[in-house]
């Protein structure tokens, strides 16, 4: 049983116009305790949308969300149940995730004064330490988040979201709003964390390098569907699904030499009008008749990998591998 | 080129004084409303006669004994200007204190809770906004008969909308935020959202609401006891006052200068208005701590 | 290579109650024909604020001084009509996000046309055709249709293609592109990369290539130049400065990016936040945040030495620099 799991989640979004948007179309992810799971995909492939699933914030359509073994609930009127504040969701904007007229000290002990499960003399301890264990100043807490910078105020929603002793979060393009120079100082604590509090994370970004960089396993999604899983070395050195390598080679290297990253051609279909069969295989280099009918699902193969594409299903029906038929 | 700092006393209490109110129209907004609530507080100690005591001198222009002349019953113009203050200036907060109570209320529930309550609150919002402001309350006096008490309702009754119209949208606005939904994950319950992100957020823009709508409930008070719809003679009422004037224009005083009055206080309201709305950024509260 | 830019000395401040801030701090550069011009750096850089200088866009109260000699004109000091006349003829520029750059009311065609009428003269015909010409030069699927739909209907890389044929309406000689590709995913970006590849060689159009993306900037600026706090600390061609990177600066930036290698999860980031215009460090400004600081480093400016072929750097620590000074 993973710390977190996802089955085939869906979640619809009503448009203005009344055509309902599939944004999250089926798509199974765990995470383990200790372990940084990245996220990755293109605008429309559903990975903000499945974040927000995974904690709660917005209903899903079908399938299921479960941490520690039951069910999240969808968040209500009413206060959220108490396991499931071991759940925590960081955002991205670290300039609207905070509230600008609240010292960032005050929130820092929200969870404290939510949760009561710290007595009030102890709060001023537990600010202080948690300012301490993302690397602030404990002088910080006494500040307003205009007077932080978005590192800083990175951070600030880090602490808070650690205030509530969580043992799983989910970050929803946590370095994105940041400087370049700041994304690395808060990449490395990101896994400083999951190593020390042995807490699990999953890291939805677009940005690909940083989180080969500081996750452990990586997943691919492509228009509402998760299309390939894997450690994330493993994924870098040898992407099994054509989307994954189409992702890995369009990124331009750092390195001066002046080489153009590959495109890929097409557009990202509207997810409300997703092509037939796989979604992929418009813009597929390897595409086959199958393809074009039926979508194929996401198989495990081996250690701790899955694809879903038929180029691999075909090999797998010859070659008749073990290993778990469950999704993952 | 460090420049030599004055050691006068009233200079350094000056400086003392942070950044945000130290601006000209703060100063002039807070020392006209501040002169004139003394007026209305000492007005009975201050005034040279009795604002209703009537006397053979009609229609006097402003001269050594009555300092803004008489009127068309010999009442000495400047004591009823100040008397006129002990009408305006309390009746006016009372106006504005039960108009932001019920509007913020009925807006804050709207906001908060949605659905029909939403509707209905802003429906009826838009009604009151649909109908010029002065015709309306007209009306409502007409309705109720003419009186300063009726008056003052129905000054409420056209000025709710605004402060529900505020409160609703910072409400809603708020209750949105990122900031909301980090609380509600971390376990808080939807009120204490209401409580702990809303109020703050709300208080602000609330109060300098309140303060520029005294300048209109002042304005609308005198403007319905002008139409004789409001303050009853004898009573010193400015507006009263204005309406009589006009009756009587070539004793120009009885009627200017608590005109003037009117534009005095209400140009006050409006600057303390405009710089509390300043004052209020979160930014500035960091200047005003000395942090 | 013939020089189609020469900018020498640029100071950009902004007036303040409190006296001139300092965006721009006396940078010097020269951009040649056809060459694509990196110009790197973060936030608070002031990199954007150059580009905007030599359009004449600077925002309201900000000032300028300086030289920037675009044949043999000066584009600071340049009239209101003149400058009109250049901008969009002469130099053009692509923004970030093609959402709020696009009139959002208009549809392609007359975004296209309005340009190319007012500017050139042509006439309703001929501006027509040149727009489906500039569309399909973008690679923009159906032209005939797109030129009848309005921006909203576009996905972002269409909408940059879209502001990239605008700019070229008038063939200008030298397009400034200020984070081109930074809204847009990877897989676009990469389109985006070809086609302002292909143009740049096509139309021997110079590129100001202004970006914090290190990766872009190595795919296709022909030189890079790292600006810090308003100052220029690193330049040279693109494969030595992002190759062997020398300013600590530059290295930092280079070290905080993910390596393809790495064994250790820890990226080696600058510690510290980027410098604003605001609290800018005395002296060198790096050197709150800088490996190799120097007691000197916190008084003295440094100033941009040619240290071999084409390279220029700002920092007296370095060993071959102080060499050159003894």
């Amino acid at each position: 049983m993973s710390l977190l799991e996802l089955r085939d989640v869906e979640v619809i979004y009503q448009r203005r116009d009344g055509a309902p948007v599939p944004a999250v179309a089926g798509a199974s992810l765990d995470v383990e305790a200790g372990e940084i799971v990245g996220l990755v995909g293109e605008t429309g492939c559903g990975k903000t949308s499945l974040a927000r699933a995974a904690v709660g914030l917005v209903p899903i359509a079908s399938g299921t969300v479960a941490f520690e073994g039951r069910p999240v609930h969808v968040l209500s009127r009413r206060a959220r149940p108490a396991r499931e504040r071991r759940l925590q969701l960081v955002f991205q904007n670290p300039y609207e995730s905070i509230n600008p007229r609240r010292t960032v000290g005050a929130q820092v002990a929200d969870a404290f004064a939510i949760g009561r499960t710290v007595p009030r003399s102890k709060w001023r301890q537990g600010v202080d330490d948690l300012l301490q264990r993302v690397g602030l100043p404990a002088s910080i807490s006494r500040r307003f988040p205009h007077q932080l910078s978005g590192g800083q105020r990175q951070r600030i929603a880090i602490a808070r979201a650690l205030a509530a002793d969580p043992s799983m979060i989910v970050l929803d393009e946590p370095l994105s709003a940041l400087d370049a120079s700041v994304q690395a100082q808060v990449a490395n604590l990101l896994v400083e964390l999951a190593r020390d509090l042995q807490v699990g994370m999953l890291l939805i970004s677009h940005d690909l390098a940083i989180v080969r960089h500081v996750a452990h396993r990586t997943a691919v999604m492509y228009l509402g569907l998760v299309v390939e899983t894997a450690p994330t070395a493993e994924l870098w050195k040898a992407p099994k699904h054509p989307y994954t390598k189409a992702l890995i080679a369009s990124i331009p290297h750092a390195d001066g030499a002046g080489h153009l990253p590959a495109a890929l051609s097409g557009e990202i279909p509207d997810p409300a009008r997703p092509p037939a069969g796989c979604r992929f295989h418009p813009r597929c280099s390897r595409v086959m008749d199958k393809c074009r009918t039926e979508a194929p699902q996401l198989v495990a193969k081996e250690a701790g990998r899955a694809v879903a594409c038929w180029l691999y299903e075909e090999l797998m029906v010859h070659d008749q591998v073990g290993g778990r038929e469950a999704r993952s | 080129m460090a420049a030599t700092r004055s050691a006068n006393p009233v200079a350094k209490a000056w400086r003392r004084i942070p950044g945000a109110w130290r601006q000209p129209l703060t100063i002039v907004g807070f020392v006209l409303v501040a002169t004139w609530l003394l007026v209305a507080l000492l007005a009975p100690w201050i005034a040279p006669y009795d604002p209703l005591a009537q006397s053979a001198a009609l229609f006097q222009p402003p001269s050594a004994a009555h300092l803004l002349g008489t009127d068309e019953l010999g009442r000495d113009v400047f004591t009823r200007l100040l008397w006129g203050a002990r009408i305006s200036i309390p009746l006016a907060m009372m106006l504005v204190v039960l108009a932001f109570t019920i509007g913020g209320t009925l807006g804050g529930l709207a906001g908060y809770l949605g659905g029909w309550i939403d509707e209905l609150v802003m429906r009826g919002a838009d009604f009151v906004f649909a109908v010029p402001t002065i015709l309306l309350a007209m009306a409502v006096v007409a309705a109720l008969g003419p009186g300063l008490f009726h008056a003052v309702l129905a000054v409420v009754l056209v000025s709710w909308p605004g402060h529900a119209r505020v409160v609703r949208g910072l409400v809603r606005s708020t209750m949105q935020s990122e900031y909301v939904a980090v609380g509600r994950l971390l376990g808080s319950p939807a009120y204490r959202a209401l409580a702990v992100d809303v109020l703050p957020n709300v208080a602000g823009p609330v109060i300098v609401l309140a303060a520029l709508e005294m300048g209109n409930a002042i304005l609308l008070l005198s403007a319905l006891s002008f139409l004789g719809l409001g303050a009853r003679p004898p009573a010193a009422e400015w507006g009263s006052m204005v309406s009589t004037g006009a009756e009587h224009f070539e004793a120009w005083w009885i009627g200017v200068f608590p005109g003037f009055a009117i534009v005095s206080i209400v140009l006050a309201f409006n600057f303390l208005g405009d710089s509390l709305r300043d004052a209020f950024d979160p930014k500035a509260i960091i200047k005003a701590r000395g942090a | 290579m013939t020089t189609l830019l020469s900018v020498e000395d640029l100071r950009v401040w902004l007036d303040t109650a409190s006296g001139p801030l300092s965006i721009v701090d006396a940078i010097s550069f020269e951009i040649g024909v056809g060459q694509v011009f990196g110009l790197a750096g973060e936030s608070g850089s002031g990199k954007t604020i150059t580009a905007l200088a030599l359009l004449g866009l600077l925002p309201p109260g900000a000032r300028a001084s300086g030289a920037a000699i675009l044949d043999g004109r000066d584009l600071l000091t340049m009239r209101a009509a003149q400058r009109r006349r250049t901008r969009g003829r002469e130099i053009a520029m692509v923004f970030q996000d093609p959402m709020s750059s696009l009139h959002p009311m208009l549809t392609i065609e007359r975004q296209l046309t309005e340009h190319m009428r007012y500017q050139l003269g042509m006439s309703g015909a001929e501006a027509r055709r040149r727009a489906v010409e500039l569309l399909t030069d973008v690679r923009i699927p159906d032209p005939e249709a797109a030129m009848r739909a309005y921006p909203h209907q576009f996905s972002g890389g269409m909408r940059q293609r879209i502001q990239i044929a605008i700019s070229l309406a008038c063939d200008p000689r030298l397009l400034v592109a200020d984070e081109p590709t930074t809204a847009l995913d990877v897989t676009v970006q990469a389109g985006i990369l070809h086609l302002l590849h292909r143009l740049c060689r096509e139309k021997d159009l110079a590129v100001m290539l202004i970006t914090h993306d290190l990766g872009v900037l190595s795919a296709l600026a022909d030189t890079v130049t790292v600006m810090y706090a308003g100052r220029i600390v690193e330049s040279g061609p693109t494969i030595q400065v992002m190759g062997r990177p020398r300013h600590p600066y530059t290295r930092g930036l280079v070290d905080s990016l993910p390596h393809p290698e790495a064994k250790d999860r820890v990226l080696v980031p600058i510690a510290g936040d980027p410098a604003s215009p605001e609290s800018r460090p005395a002296g060198c400004a790096f050197h709150p945040r800088c490996r190799y600081v120097e007691p000197a480093c916190s008084t003295d400016v440094p100033v941009l030495i040619q240290v071999d072929d084409g390279r220029g750097m700002a920092c007296p620590v370095d060993p071959l620099v102080a060499g050159l000074k003894r």
